[in-house]
């Protein structure tokens, strides 16, 4: 069904001004939710993060608004050192806005901050340790999963990070939680 | 989480009343709607609160409208969840103006229609078409 939804999207691009509103909108909406959800994965009021800002509360509600969009790049470099996450603008080719477009999965678009990826990292080693795993892959996800018990120091929050390691001939998949 | 598809009422003649209305619309608006519907087709229903949505009451208690605001106009979708569960059946489109909807039938036409995808799914409905 993805794959049916990707062909329409791109389908849909032949025509230019589609095409060019259809880029615009996704940015602006995508834009005010992830401000919500990276606010709200925190767990800060509007307000809490406005005076972070030294902003209004009204304006943090415009900014998450879907239907705002003029969101200014200040805005958003501010935004990203208050979350903790890096900005990346750039261009890209609509195949790519495509992909991105039927690919709004909840990691995507609250990321984890600088903090939690180096605790998720610290869990991942902590994980492949127990195992005698010397390699694996670790990619985070915002779940509420279970703690493996063999790692002391780690509860359970919101945000998890998903694991694999290999030990011997298997792959263990676990789902991390850092403290 | 529960992610629902979203699918479009078919009339008895066969149109897909939502891709005709959303054709008939300048290319922008159209661009702002799918783009919305694209966002709440991957959003966990429990959310969709947070993106402009609103659970009617009174006469069309039991419709959902999806709400975009664009260039002074505001924009309506009413469907409802279902006919099963984990999908939204969007039946009836128009504007809202002063706490009015146009057109002002909406209500009771977003219901005969819900009615009757409740009785023929399989032929009342289809999978909403992003083109």
């Amino acid at each position: 069904m993805i794959l049916d939804k990707e062909r329409q999207i791109q389908d849909s691009l032949i025509s230019k001004e589609y095409r060019d509103a259809l880029a615009i909108e996704h940015v602006n909406t995508t834009l005010a939710i992830q401000i919500r959800k990276m606010r709200e994965n925190r767990q800060w009021s509007q307000s809490d993060l406005a005076d972070r800002l030294g902003k209004h509360q009204e304006t943090i509600s415009q900014w998450e608004n879907a239907d705002y969009g003029r969101h200014s790049i200040t805005t958003l470099k501010a935004l990203a050192a208050i979350f903790d996450v890096a900005l990346l603008v750039k261009f890209i080719p609509f195949s790519e806005l495509v992909k991105d477009m039927v690919n709004l999965s909840n990691n995507r678009l609250s990321p984890p901050s600088f903090s939690e990826e180096q605790n998720y990292a610290h869990a991942f080693k902590s994980f492949c340790t127990t195992l005698n795993s010397t390699e694996g892959a670790l990619t985070t996800a915002n779940n509420p999963g279970l703690l493996p018990h063999d790692i002391p120091g780690f509860v359970i929050l919101a945000s998890t990070a998903n694991v694999k390691a290999h030990e011997n001939d298997r792959t263990i998949e676990r789902e991390l939680v850092h403290a | 989480m529960i992610k629902v598809n979203l699918f479009d009422y078919i009339d008895l003649d066969g149109v897909n009343i939502v891709r005709t209305w959303l054709d008939h619309r300048d290319a922008k608006t159209k661009a702002k709607l799918n783009t919305r519907l694209n966002i709440l087709e991957q959003t966990d229903r429990a959310e969709w609160n947070k993106l402009n949505t609103e659970v009617l009451q009174g006469d069309k208690d039991g419709l959902i409208a999806v709400r975009v605001e664009y260039k002074g106009i505001q924009y309506r979708l009413l469907g409802y969840d279902g006919p099963n569960r984990g999908e939204f059946t969007l039946l009836a489109c128009g504007t809202e103006r002063n706490d009015k909807y146009i057109p002002l039938d909406i209500g009771n036409a977003a219901f005969q229609r819900r009615t009757t995808v409740e009785k023929n799914p399989s032929e009342r409905r289809t999978r909403h078409d992003f083109r």
